[in-house]
């Protein structure tokens, strides 16, 4: 004698199932090929290019917590040439003022080098900077409220670099609250760095006698 | 019958729910009782081993010698050892055989030892480098390499206020993987 | 089936809330600031720092227009203000957390200090103190109740705790004098060690 349950069970598959069979048959077979065509066409998310601004030197940027004024129309592609000691280096030497435009926390801080990078082309991976060297300090303080400061920012490259136009990829950190579904604290705070423009700025090689 | 029944059932809920809330409240508060962590970070020692030992850690045998206090050490040409003690403070020199076991991992005959010292109220101050003691200041000393089994002697050097002497009690030695702090006396 | 007795439903809301309580009561994971407790004082007053035996003390400030380290001959210059903060730590038997100064005032700004090597704050070893000083570098148009915040680096401890120094400026005009009287050059000092009473 069967149980109820199973009586149940019986009429809940006949009714759903067993009499649509058919059409539970297309239905899964469409989403299959579906999936195989979106995977052979090369995925859901459309492949955006570039989406910010490129500007070129001189020019101002605002992004997160900075804005850059590139003032020299020229970086310095700075060798150093090869010694007894060591061998032949070079640097990318960019210059810009930068101000603290921290208008949400007033917080003074030093660029994270992260958020300047060097865009090398050929679909290599993007440079990171040295952060911002200023009066005479790497990692100078800079405070909300005070006059934007002339600083300089440097990136290791091959010694025979010698590209007359470079990109700097510049990214700007958001004031956003971390989501509290997780038990995250919500107070918002600067993260997630987005890019916010390139700046395209001509090169000179200069030879670096002594480093300063 | 119905509420006799209707009592039982009762009695039998309250009970249970008894049960699980004293159990929660006991699960939510081991964890924090008993972090073995916690309590290794606030100082515990879990061993006190006197005269010096031997006692073994970390499968490193460790034997204190001797436990001197100086106002000033000289290296073998008599020349004054320069370490930061300012004025009023004493310089400890704790001698101690060491002996590493056969699990221990010897990179060029070094590897890292390193005492503490300790006093009864609970101070600890790490050694401080001495260059050119008589002794070699640490385990990984390029002219005093050691071999797995074989004892080798060093000198742990340590600057304490003066006030502090009279407190000293030994050095401890710790291993971090075990949580196991040992003190030993002279 | 009779799933839903309140008894049940009432069993089940209470281990929701305990779980929560829980939550909201385990030391480590509250980042707020009401869980901190302020240990106030000003210049020249030892403080009690981290809720251990260490202190901490500033005694006293100075504004220059431009910091010299030791040795270095090129002084570093400015567009605001310098602000040397000089301070005195006592180290107990606990080991203090790492500390992180900042100094805020009434605009809601907040200074950093600047990255020379002697600048900073920090404590010796148990039973010593130790003198220096730590420089902020500083818009003049917001020092109204400047205060020094003297925050452990790590907040995961069963006692939070942070000191809060008033620096002596309450309002705008005495701001403004100390910045006029402001010292040509600060001489940034090595730190010293010495033996604690």
């Amino acid at each position: 004698m069967e149980s109820l349950d199973d009586v149940i069970d019986a009429m809940i598959a006949d009714r759903v199932i067993h009499r649509h069979r058919r059409k539970w048959l297309i239905v899964i077979a469409l989403v299959v090929v579906v999936a195989l065509v979106v995977l052979a066409t090369g995925g859901w998310t459309q492949k955006k290019g570039r989406t910010v601004p490129t500007l070129t030197a001189p020019t101002t940027v605002e992004s997160g917590e900075w804005e850059y004024n590139f003032t020299a129309t020229e970086a310095e592609i700075r060798r150093k040439p090869k010694t007894k000691y060591s061998e032949a280096e070079a640097k990318l030497r960019v210059y810009f003022d930068l101000k603290n435009n921290d208008s949400e926390e007033h917080t003074s801080k030093y660029l994270d080098g992260r958020l300047v990078r060097m865009v090398p082309g050929g679909g290599k991976d993007l440079v990171e900077s040295n952060g911002a060297d200023c009066r005479g300090e790497l990692g100078w303080v800079l405070v909300y409220g005070l006059p934007p400061e002339s600083c300089y920012t440097e990136f290791d490259v091959a010694p025979d670099f010698a590209e007359e136009v470079v990109e700097l990829g510049i990214l700007g950190n958001r004031y956003e609250s971390d989501n509290g579904l997780l038990g995250a604290d919500e107070d918002p705070y600067w993260h997630n760095p987005v890019p916010d423009a390139v700046v395209r700025v001509k090169t000179k090689v200069v030879v670096d006698g002594e480093d300063e | 019958m119905r509420t006799a029944n209707r009592a039982v059932r009762l009695t039998v809920q309250i009970s249970l729910l008894l049960a699980l809330l004293s159990g929660s409240v006991f699960v939510m508060l081991r964890s924090y009782l008993s972090d073995d962590e916690r309590i290794y970070n606030e100082g515990r020692i879990n061993q006190v081993v006197s005269q010096g030992g031997p006692v073994t850690v970390a499968d490193v045998e460790w034997k204190l010698d001797s436990l001197e206090s100086y106002t000033r050490l000289t290296d073998d040409e008599g020349e004054e050892i320069s370490l930061d003690a300012p004025a009023g403070s004493v310089i400890i020199v704790a001698t101690v055989t060491v002996t590493p076991g056969e699990a221990v991992y010897l990179k060029n005959g070094g590897f890292t030892c390193n005492a503490s010292l300790r006093d009864d109220r609970g101070n600890s101050w790490p050694s401080a480098n001495a260059f050119d003691f008589a002794l070699p200041t640490s385990c990984s000393d390029d002219e005093h390499p050691f071999t797995r089994g074989k004892d080798g002697k060093i000198a742990q050097v340590f600057v304490v206020p003066g006030t502090a002497v009279p407190h000293l009690t030994g050095i401890i030695v710790e291993d971090l993987a075990e949580r196991n702090r040992v003190l030993i006396k002279p | 089936m009779k799933l839903y007795r309140p008894a049940t439903i009432l069993v089940g809301v209470l281990f929701i809330l305990l779980g929560g309580l829980t939550r909201l009561a385990t030391p480590e994971q509250v980042y707020d600031e009401q869980n901190m407790k302020a240990v106030r004082g000003t210049v020249g007053e030892v403080l009690q720092y981290g809720g251990g035996d260490s202190t901490v003390k500033v005694t006293r400030m100075k504004f220059a227009k431009a910091i010299v380290e030791n040795d270095e001959d090129k002084p570093i210059e400015t567009n605001g203000v310098f602000v040397a903060i000089e301070w005195d730590t006592v180290r107990g038997s606990e080991k203090p957390n790492n500390i992180k100064a900042t100094l805020t005032a009434d605009g809601g700004t907040v200074y950093a200090p600047i990255g020379l090597t002697n600048s900073g704050m920090d404590f010796p070893e148990a039973g010593f103190g130790k003198t220096g000083a730590v420089i902020f570098e500083v818009n003049p148009s917001d020092l109204k109740d400047l205060t020094l915040n003297v925050r452990p680096t790590m907040f995961f401890n069963t006692y939070n705790s942070y000191v809060l120094v008033d620096l002596g400026i309450p309002g705008d005009d005495i701001a403004q004098r100390m910045v006029d009287e402001a010292a040509a050059q600060y001489v940034l000092p090595r730190p010293v060690v010495r033996v604690a009473s």
